[in-house]
């Protein structure tokens, strides 16, 4: 694909800023809601298991 | 009929639901990537110009599946408020918890997507007369209602219930959503999809219809990785979640 035939599917015929506004942020609110979805399950398990941990030490003082 | 039965109570474990969904999880969240990336390639790159709107009709392809899937979302939630009430199953407030966040993202994503397709289309990013913007907002604020009054009660039952009651009554707003395009005058186009025909050529909604599929996918990861985080939160004091989280392997 040549540079010229790349600029003029990337202008999207003069709605170049529109489509790429809509896609742009639909990709990064899909993004954080995935990162902060994922970092939400891995905080509980690391929680809970710092919880058991500390306890576990309390038990065998 | 009997497995039915089975898997009704099966749903209603939290500790089931955490170990059997696991690889749910990540089937959803594989299919909706391929499916998200393969969907909108094609609606940008392969898929063909609309002969009135132009290039910027190419907005539907992320603008359509993302408030399909808000508008189900919400229906889930209500399902789960009507199971809680009726059955009293906690797992459908656990469901409720993880669907909110949810809902809300998607909600917000999609009045927001619509501004910026409305601007080119109609000459305008909002119009407060128009009942399909309107009507999509109440949505949202649905979802941020639902948030705080979660946050407003402390004891956690109450919470629950409440919560349960606000989402069976903002399902009215649904059909309202659904037929603010036939009912009122409005900017906004008639429905792509219809039950009956489907208002675009092959070539145009195959590339919808995979990101509409992608999208649910992600609902189906979000919800799924939600609730057993809200699961683990709420049983962290059981033997079977201390005895998890003391493998290596899950930390």
């Amino acid at each position: 694909m040549s540079v010229e035939a790349f600029s003029e599917w990337a202008s999207m015929g003069r709605h170049g800023l529109y489509v790429w506004l809509a896609y742009g942020s639909s990709f990064v609110t899909l993004l954080l809601l995935v990162i902060g979805t994922r970092m939400a399950f891995r905080r509980a398990l690391r929680d809970i298991a710092a919880d058991v941990a500390a306890e576990q030490e309390n038990e065998s003082q | 009929m009997g497995w039915i039965t089975t898997t009704w109570h099966r749903l209603g474990s939290p500790r089931w639901f955490y170990g059997m969904m696991a690889p749910w999880q990540t089937g959803f969240g594989i299919a909706a990537l391929v499916l998200l990336a393969v969907g909108s390639v094609w609606g940008l790159v392969w898929a063909p110009a609309d002969y009135q709107q132009g290039d910027s009709f190419r907005i539907i392809y992320i603008h359509v599946p993302t408030v399909i899937v808000a508008q189900s979302a919400y229906m889930t939630l209500g399902a789960a408020g009507l199971v809680l009430l009726v059955w009293r199953m906690k797992m459908a407030d656990v469901a409720m918890v993880a669907i909110v966040p949810f809902g809300m993202a998607m909600t917000a994503l999609g009045l927001f997507t619509g501004a910026v397709w409305g601007r080119p289309t109609w000459g305008t990013w909002w119009e407060w007369t128009d009942a399909r913007l309107v009507s999509t907002l109440i949505l949202l604020f649905l979802y941020f209602g639902l948030h705080a009054l979660r946050q407003a009660i402390p004891a956690a039952e109450s919470a629950a219930r409440a919560c349960a009651v606000l989402a069976i009554a903002g399902l009215v707003n649904i059909p309202i959503i659904k037929y603010s395009v036939e009912w009122w005058t409005t900017l906004h186009q008639g429905s792509t999809f219809s039950m009956r025909r489907i208002n675009m050529p092959a070539v145009m909604y195959l590339p919808l219809l995979v990101n509409v599929i992608g999208m649910y996918c992600l609902f189906g990861y979000v919800m799924i990785a939600r609730m057993r985080t809200e699961i683990l939160r709420r049983e962290r004091d059981t033997s079977w979640v201390v005895e998890l989280v003391r493998r290596p392997d899950v930390r």
